[in-house]
């Protein structure tokens, strides 16, 4: 936020008014002082302050004020540089009327309903006399008063560095959108559709991972067809607490839910006030793209909804659904197929920006800036960014503004991007966590991560070197490629499932039958870990212990087994398979039920029913005396657990994917971390279905055989 | 129409067939003003659940045997719905808690509230639950146990049912009259399967009777399921009639076999498929080890025996707190694999060195 300090009036003890647009505050020079400072601000152009001339009441001093903590808001960038740079040839200007530039802003973000009724009215001069403490405290009060006014502009030298690039620069027309054009297309060809006739399908989801454009995309579509955008934005966020007052006033005693199904609909049904000044839209389209958290633990409540409002709703409405790695949050359950069937819902979804994109885009920054860069650094933070084109410009943000202010010119700094350049960066660490985005690793190449456990053999581990006596036996020469510690960190799996996986498939990978032996240990071990604690610490207060220990029991199995496998045998590509133990908690539990309800007069059950009872009636069954009479179901059911025939469970291998949809969407370069992440998203889905009876190599299988060099090129192309 | 297990089984106290002083006490105990909480413990197949019914039945009359299943919900402290079966009359409630794993607390706090919140019908004093397994419980459940037995003793009284009392905590055991029933002798059970054979109208030669007393190892119900599986088989009985036995048993062995005749991850990977095999048709993990071990040692001198044995009591332990029952059985496969495989190498070193 940023405001102009203007000296109107210097009387008893150089009290100043500060006038920040349309707020007054009068205060003490030594109390302002201690309030710049609480509040982390500079002063870029220090004038005696006793020194000032009062006479011309136009002549203000601008004081720069930084607040981290608060990214301007949109479209504030433009301004501020212009007046920047009037300060600095020498111009003392006047601030801008609050008003205008909000106005500004409103013409770009959309109108939001909810944005206008927060906006508190702060018109009244705010008259302090107090002293010391209170004074501050009064300051710190009018300051968060002023803040949901925030759009007073800022000026100082050098602020633009600290304007997000991700909201200056926000694509204006759809020339400048990073999105393949036929997403764009696809979302303008729905939206027209939607608008010109009131029959068609309202409801659509745009999906795609984060920063892939998705809200760029549809609200400059709606702007392109003459469409306001109503946004939803989850109320709490909004309201300000204030000591002592009580909440429910706030929301007007009602609960999100109501609050989002009446906004739905009466975003729907009416147009927004006429504000003067704003260009009155022909259409309306509604927005949605936090859906209130009661929701996702109630998805019925939220499909109920919908179907409301695909009956009575009129306006169009999308929601902007992020992919996640976890399930948690998953579209699959908020918009399950048959719903989006039924309801008629269209999906678009977008795809990671493919990195040419990202450089094109990236690059168009730079020049607008004017700050020369090397193309390379451009590509390579395109490559980390996965996709994610605001982590991207984030990035670039930060990494030019470091390079300009470091006073010494160390090698300016790389991040490391691809596979191949990983590898070096992997050297400082402190650079790779800064620069890469935050990724997760999708379960299948964590699992061969593990389980390969490749070593660099053209390096000698000195601090296995250490090792001596009964130790020695743990000396592994070379050091692992991959850190254990960053697999761990990074696997978007559940220890349990993790450990599940990891259990199935180890074998195949061992050569040695004592190596084996201490593999299958540590696993027992972290099992027996992730376990023991669930009787230790029931109840929600362990939440935080449990998590911590779940870490540790990951990093036990996923250390164990790297160090374990000495003599690995020949790498070649190994077939994973689903672990067959969440399987056969689903058959045990589906055979008690059934006998339970069928063996009534059996009291109790116990263990030796399945070990005495059942095997016993199996075999009187069997000799086909039938002087029971039994349903045919628990007849089944008890000649199923008591006599051994067959193999009831088999390894399954994993149903790497479908087909992926890429395409004409993916140019020349391609990722294959979106390849990757198809993979890993088909892995987790079927872990609840049935197995089928699948034989177990994939040679018939033609994506098998895809799947097969995909896997190879992973693990071995370095 | 049921096995023969249940048809014959004593419905009364004046019904059983063995320990009848203890009946004659139990009677006694029944009579008088005073009921304590019963902890009732002792192998399996002993009788322990015919005692409890008959009990149930001394009590109540015979309005106890009308059972009737409910499935029964409870929450758990974090929202999470539990189901368990109870098995109730108008007056008793029964339980097997270990059912829900470790949420086993929850079941046994709500549940006794949940009966002893309402008085029983009638004028008895109190209503009877009784709890299947309480050795399995977890510690917390068995704490949990403690306090609401104290508090609900106005309105109930439990009965407690377990295998041992080496896994119930000591402040149970002190709250409880503890019930041993013994298992059956030899000659008991034999008595036993001559009045089954009586009362079905099947001639059973002593010598069959005496073999298949021997293989129940003091496990009436097994005794008694043998008999009519061996019926089921072959009637007239022959000489030499093979003995049924479950087939589970018989294929732990042949798993016990495969892993002594090989050691390698190849054979690792055939014995999981197995184990699972044998966890599929609900096996618990313990007679798996059990079973295990008891084959595998046949193979080994003293000093391997000490150190196998080692191994499968530290797996087993871990498997009884752990989730995946697998993982611990296969890891007391493979420790075995190891130390067996080291074993007959240096035998046979030892065997080149002598020559």
């Amino acid at each position: 936020m940023n405001l102009t300090l203007q000296i109107a009036d210097t009387d008893v003890g150089g009290n100043l008014t500060w006038k920040g647009g349309t707020n007054e505050l009068k205060l003490g020079v030594e109390a302002l002082y201690a309030f710049l400072k609480t509040y982390k601000v500079q002063i870029s152009k220090r004038t005696n302050i006793s020194n000032v001339d009062h006479t011309n009441p136009e002549i203000a001093t601008p004081l720069k004020i930084m607040d981290h903590k608060s990214p301007s808001p949109k479209g504030a960038g433009r301004r501020t540089s212009t007046s920047q740079r009037d300060v600095q040839s020498g111009h003392s200007r006047i601030p801008l009327p609050s008003s205008v530039s909000r106005q500004s802003r409103k013409k770009r973000q959309g109108t939001t309903i909810s944005q206008e009724s927060s906006s508190v009215p702060v018109s009244t001069p705010i008259q302090t006399k107090l002293t010391g403490f209170r004074r501050l405290e009064a300051l710190a009060k009018a300051e968060v008063k002023c803040r949901p006014q925030g759009q007073v502009q800022m000026s100082g030298d050098s602020t633009n560095k600290f304007i997000p690039w991700v909201e200056k620069h926000l694509p204006h027309s759809a020339d400048d959108l990073f999105v393949h054009k036929k997403k764009v297309e696809e979302v303008t060809h729905w939206m027209s559709r939607v608008l010109q006739s009131p029959n068609a399908t309202k409801i659509c989801v745009v999906s795609g991972p984060s920063g892939s454009g998705k809200t760029a995309a549809v609200s400059l579509v709606a702007h392109a067809l003459d469409a306001e955008v109503k946004e939803w934005i989850n109320p709490m966020s909004l309201t300000q607490y204030k000591p002592g007052q009580d909440f429910r006033d706030e929301v007007q005693g009602r609960n999100q839910l109501d609050l989002f199904t009446d906004f739905l609909f009466r975003t729907s049904q009416y147009r927004s006030l006429p504000i003067k000044g704003k260009a009155l839209r022909k259409y309306r389209v509604t927005l949605v793209e936090d859906i209130p958290n009661a929701l996702y633990r109630e998805p019925n409540t939220f499909h109920e909804i919908l179907r409301k409002y695909s009956k009575s709703g009129i306006s169009p409405l999308i929601f902007v659904f992020t992919d996640t790695a976890s399930g948690e949050h998953s579209m699959f359950k908020m918009f399950p197929k048959t719903l989006m069937a039924e309801l008629n819902i269209q999906n678009i979804s977008f795809n990671p920006v493919a990195s040419s994109y990202m450089v094109k885009f990236m690059l168009d920054i730079c020049t607008k800036e004017s700050i020369p860069v090397d193309k390379g650094l451009v590509e390579d933070l395109a490559a980390t960014a996965n996709g994610d084109m605001r982590c991207a410009v984030n990035n670039l943000q930060f990494s030019l503004t470091k390079e300009r202010s470091s006073s010494s010119r160390k090698a300016p700094f790389r991040p490391p991007a691809n596979k191949r350049s990983r590898k070096q960066a992997a050297g400082n660490p402190a650079i790779s966590e800064v620069q890469q985005k935050d990724d997760t690793i999708q379960l299948f190449r964590a699992l061969g991560k593990v389980l390969y456990a490749k070593r660099d053999e053209t390096l000698i581990s000195e601090n296995e070197m250490i090792l001596v006596g009964e130790m020695e036996k743990d000396r592994r020469m070379h050091p692992l490629i991959e850190n254990p510690e960053n697999i761990c960190d990074k696997a978007a799996v559940s220890t349990d499932t993790f450990l599940g996986f990891l259990h199935q498939n180890y074998p195949a990978f061992y050569g040695s039958l004592d190596d084996m032996a201490s593999a299958a240990e540590y696993l027992a071990i972290s099992d027996y870990m992730i376990s023991a604690w669930k009787f230790d610490d029931s109840g929600a207060r362990a939440y935080k212990v449990r998590e911590t220990k779940e870490q540790l029991a990951m990093n036990i199995a996923v250390r164990g087994l790297m160090h374990s496998n000495n003599n690995r045998v020949s790498v070649g590509w190994k077939p994973l398979t689903k672990p067959l133990v969440s399987n056969l908690e689903k058959i045990l539990k589906e055979s008690t039920e059934t006998i339970r309800q069928g063996l009534i007069d059996t009291p109790g059950l116990t263990t030796a029913l399945f070990t005495e009872t059942i095997p016993f009636f199996a075999k009187v069954l069997t000799t086909g005396k039938p002087y029971f009479m039994l349903g045919p179901e628990l007849k089944n059911e008890i000649l199923n657990k008591g006599i051994f025939k067959g193999t009831m469970t088999r390894a399954v291998p994993l149903d790497e994917k479908e087909t992926v949809e890429e395409g004409s969407d993916e140019p020349a370069e391609g990722d294959d971390c979106n390849v990757q992440e198809e993979l890993g998203a088909q892995v987790d889905k079927p872990k609840g279905t049935p197995n089928k009876w699948t034989a177990k190599d994939l040679t018939g299988d033609p994506h098998g055989a895809h799947t097969d060099e995909e896997l190879f090129i992973e693990e071995y192309d370095d | 129409m049921s096995m023969w297990v249940d048809k014959y089984r004593p419905r009364s106290l004046d019904e059983l067939d063995y320990h009848k002083d203890m009946a004659q006490n139990l009677k006694h105990l029944v009579k008088s003003p005073d009921f304590p909480h019963l902890l009732v413990y002792g192998p399996s197949g002993a009788g322990k659940k015919t005692r409890i019914a008959a009990i149930l039945r001394e009590l109540y009359g015979p309005g106890a045997d009308r059972v009737r299943i409910q499935r029964q919900a409870f929450d758990t402290p974090s929202k999470k719905k539990i189901e368990i079966t109870t098995y109730s009359s108008n007056y008793h409630i029964e339980v097997n808690p270990s059912e829900v794993g470790f949420q086993d607390r929850v079941v046994v706090q709500e549940l006794i509230k949940h009966v002893a919140e309402t008085h029983p019908l009638d004028q008895h004093p109190f209503k009877v639950i009784v709890l299947q397994e309480v050795d399995r419980l977890s510690k917390d459940a068995q704490d949990a146990l403690r306090r609401t037995m104290e508090k609900y003793i106005s309105s109930c009284r439990l009965i407690l049912c377990a295998l041992s009392t080496s896994r119930v905590t000591p402040a149970i055991q002190s709250r409880c009259l503890p019930l041993r029933v013994a298992a059956p002798s030899k000659n008991q059970i034999v008595k036993v399967l001559q009045i089954v054979s009586k009362k079905e109208g099947i001639i059973m030669p002593l010598e069959l009777a005496d073999r298949i007393s021997d293989s129940a190892d003091g496990n009436l119900r097994r005794a008694i399921l043998m008999l009519e599986s061996c019926r089921a088989e072959k009637y007239p009985f022959v000489d030499k009639q093979p003995i049924v036995e479950p087939d589970w048993e018989k294929y732990l062995r042949e798993t016990a076999f495969i892993i002594v005749q090989e050691q390698s991850p190849q054979r690792l990977l055939l014995v999981r498929e197995r184990l699972y095999e044998l966890l599929c048709h609900c096996i618990p993990a313990d007679l798996i080890f059990r079973g295990l071990l008891k084959e595998l040692v046949k193979n080994c001198d003293n000093q391997l025996k000490a150190e196998v044995c080692a191994e499968a009591a530290r797996c087993q332990w871990r498997s009884t707190r752990g989730s995946k029952t697998i993982i611990h059985i296969e890891e007391f496969v493979a420790k075995f694999m190891a130390i067996y495989k080291r074993f007959i190498e240096q035998a046979m070193m030892a065997d080149d060195f002598d020559d």
